[in-house]
């Protein structure tokens, strides 16, 4: 295991490369699945991801640390992927996604519906809350470090993740799929 | 936290723990498009470094050749300064897109070609604003990156209404709608795609696609209409039924294939 934070300088772009996979990977992908709700767009966007940062490796300046450039990466090709997205995505996924099918019991089936309805909602808010949202349930990310990767005032943040919640919490509550959500 | 956020957070890992993670597979094929990209990267150094080469061997070979050459003349270089305004200028849809749009996968349109657009395509010009135009390549594969040699183009508008704004991509060919969605209405030769396919009757259903298709020269056209936030570029709210399908009743599908037609290579 390589520490990534300490001295790089010997060590390959490759291995590198296969640190930052195995301990972001999963991280990132799901932040790019809340982001895009499509598990095939989302693998393509860590593919993008871990071959960018693999083309900057040698420019990074580690003026923070891997994890919050990795997600700001990430987040970007989020934004890229939705702004490319057009006859692509109507033509190759669903955008009921078919990893959502087929559940085995009705509970499990219940409580499906219930993740699977919060995703889709957290995904179809405005860019600018959702990915406040995002890193703030999923990663569990503090303001100032959210405030660090979306490069947006800290009181912008906040502001912004109430709002969020604000819609959220109503959409939730309107949703036909289960009671109101407290 | 409160139990809201205790709430969605729970729900949200959940399910991500459950169904999404990063494969063996995954990390195999980055592995090999990064190989892949660095022995691309060789080729093209190589491949430039020969290129300047040869520049300079021909630019050394024709000195003394330019040299014989009378430079002087005055009218030649007018000509030429007034050649390149004309270029410069010269917005014809022709012009944006043979000329330079097989460079990369998306051209967006100039301000001017736009409002020839805008003219010619919506019969309600003053209730849809034309605000972007671009031509995207596709290609069978889904690579994004591949327009050099792409046909499969799509002509993508963005119009906004006072309320709304309507994402419209033209192209040629047709899309199994039946593949991708359960819930499929049908208004006359439009077919429609509820926001939600669960929703109960209760409540008015609002759309998010609305797709036509239009025979030209024996060629079928689709055109798909899709909700759309300007603003944010990205995200789409559902519309009402009337809504989308005034929007697409406003359109001209004959003009705008036209269009289309006037930039799709020929076999």
């Amino acid at each position: 295991m390589i520490d990534l934070e300490g001295d790089y300088s010997e060590v390959s772009s490759d291995m590198i490369l296969d640190q930052l996979m195995e301990d972001y990977a999963t991280d990132l992908k799901r932040i790019a699945f809340l982001y895009v709700n499509d598990i095939s767009e989302c693998e393509d966007i860590i593919q993008e991801v871990y071959i960018s940062c693999y083309q900057k490796l040698s420019s990074f300046r580690h003026e923070s640390s891997y994890k919050t450039w990795l997600i700001r990466i990430t987040i970007n090709k989020c934004k890229d992927y939705k702004k490319r997205w057009s006859i692509k995505k109507l033509i190759y996924t669903p955008i009921i996604s078919s990893i959502f099918t087929a559940p085995s019991a009705e509970e499990q089936f219940i409580n499906e519906q219930t993740s699977r309805t919060m995703i889709e909602q957290i995904a179809n808010l405005p860019t600018k809350y959702k990915e406040v949202l995002i890193l703030y349930y999923y990663q569990q990310m503090s303001m100032t470090e959210i405030s660090e990767i979306l490069h947006v005032n800290i009181n912008t943040i906040k502001s912004r993740l109430l709002r969020g919640k604000k819609i959220l919490q109503n959409k939730l509550e309107r949703s036909n799929a289960y009671g109101p959500v407290r | 936290m409160d139990q809201f956020d205790k709430h969605v957070k729970e729900e949200v890992q959940g399910y991500l723990n459950k169904h999404v993670h990063f494969s063996p597979e995954e990390s195999q094929q980055i592995r090999r498009k990064v190989a892949n990209k660095r022995a691309t990267k060789k080729i093209d150094r190589v491949y430039y470094t020969v290129l300047a080469s040869a520049i300079a061997l021909f630019i050394i070979l024709s000195l003394p050749l330019l040299k014989t050459l009378n430079f002087n003349s005055s009218s030649q270089s007018n000509y030429s300064a007034v050649a390149e305004n004309e270029t410069e200028g010269y917005n014809s849809l022709d012009n944006i897109v043979n000329g330079k749009a097989n460079n990369s996968s998306r051209k967006m349109f100039s301000n001017e070609a736009i409002n020839d657009l805008q003219l010619s395509i919506t019969n309600n010009p003053e209730k849809y604003k034309l605000k972007k135009a671009s031509l995207n390549y596709w290609s069978k594969s889904g690579e994004y990156n591949d327009s050099a040699s792409s046909k499969e183009i799509t002509l993508a508008l963005s119009f906004q209404s006072e309320h709304n704004s309507y994402f419209t991509q033209i192209f040629k060919g047709e899309v199994n709608l039946e593949d991708n969605h359960d819930v499929i209405e049908k208004v006359g030769n439009c077919s429609l795609i509820p926001a939600s396919e669960t929703s109960s009757d209760m409540q008015e259903n609002k759309y998010i696609i609305a797709v036509s298709e239009i025979l030209i020269n024996d060629e079928k056209y689709t055109i798909i209409v899709q909700t759309y936030d300007l603003h944010n570029d990205i995200d789409a709210n559902p519309y009402s039924k009337t809504n989308i399908l005034d929007f697409l009743e406003s359109l001209q599908p004959e003009l705008a294939v036209q269009n289309l037609l006037e930039i799709i290579p020929e076999d």
